[in-house]
């Protein structure tokens, strides 16, 4: 056995898993090679440091940090967007349905920078709050463009 | 598991509680930033979650973990280096050997030993939690990493060919 060969059993040498004639062909290069015993001795050195050193204990809370992320608002927004935006539509057309109204606000769609208007609202409804996340906004007529 | 795939957010959260540590503690080795590795630990739940209806059970569920996390933390630390922002260099004497640790505290110890490893590359480090933090035999690292067991033992014998200088000052606890 070379240094090469040796080196390329080590890991199996240190555990274990070697034959026993290559354990024995390790052992003849070894009494005659310091420099792989030196690589020997190094690796089971660095191995007990690298197995023995621990790490931070996990940080309080991540399990909320978790289950936010999976929460289906979250998992989903393009999907709930569109459910808010639908039943924005809905609610807009009933409405106007029953007050005969012009149309004083829009439910405009957003993609990409780009708008589009889907419906018209009545007067009296309250701008709901921003939301980025929805596809779709309740915007005064002509302030979208 | 099974379980979550039907539905059960118990299911999930029992997966959750199992697997925590070895998540976090294998994001901890490859970033070496607690806070880093626990963003990491929380992207991989949610992206696990998210998928875990497409898993085909065709591997183990561990392996598969290992893998999103493993390959997470590699994508991470390399866009971190990439922009520099890796300020925190191993301290070395003028011999070109770790300083010394001040004493026999656990905690110096242990930070010196993560020094040692944020000084390879994040490929290398992979190999480094696997092995050494999680225990993997070489042919379970080499499924999570997709690789070869000739290959994971190369990178592994490259690892301590560069910790070498700065593991040998240090003596096991």
């Amino acid at each position: 056995m070379n240094c090469g060969q040796f080196q390329e059993t080590v890991f199996d040498r240190i555990d274990g898993s070697l034959s026993s004639r290559e354990i024995r062909e390790g052992e003849d290069h070894l009494a005659s090679c310091p420099s792989c015993r030196e690589l020997l001795e190094t690796i089971r050195h660095q191995e007990r440091i690298l197995t023995s050193a621990e790490v931070p204990p996990v940080p309080p809370g991540l399990w909320h940090r978790v289950e936010a992320g999976i929460s289906p608002s979250r998992r989903n927004p393009a999907k709930w967007g569109w459910a808010a935006a639908a039943a924005a539509v809905l609610v807009a057309g009933l409405l106007f349905l029953r007050s005969g109204s012009a149309p004083e606000w829009e439910v405009v769609k957003i993609t990409n920078g780009a708008s589009e208007t889907i419906a018209g609202f009545i007067p009296g409804f309250e701008e709901p709050e921003t939301d980025h996340r929805l596809a779709g906004a309740l915007i005064p007529p002509g302030r979208n463009r | 598991m099974r379980a979550h795939v039907a539905g059960d957010p118990a299911a999930f959260r029992a997966l959750y509680e199992k697997y925590r540590d070895k998540v976090f503690a294998t994001a901890f080795r490859i970033l070496g930033d607690p806070d880093e590795a626990a963003d990491l630990a929380q992207e991989v739940f949610v992206r696990i979650h998210g998928d875990l209806g497409r898993f085909r059970f065709q591997s183990a569920f561990s392996t598969w973990l290992f893998r999103v996390a493993v390959n997470h933390a590699i994508n991470r630390a390399n866009a971190r280096e990439r922009h520099g922002r890796i300020e925190e260099k191993i301290a070395r004497t003028e011999g070109g050997t770790l300083r010394s640790p001040g004493g026999p505290g656990r905690r110096a110890f242990d930070e010196q030993v993560q020094r040692a490893v944020s000084g390879l590359s994040p490929k290398l480090r992979a190999v480094v939690a696997l092995r050494y933090l999680e225990g993997l035999s070489y042919a379970e690292i080499a499924e999570v990493l997709e690789a070869s067991i000739g290959t994971v033992k190369s990178r592994l014998f490259l690892a301590h060919e560069t910790l070498r200088p700065e593991l040998k000052v240090l003596e096991e606890s």
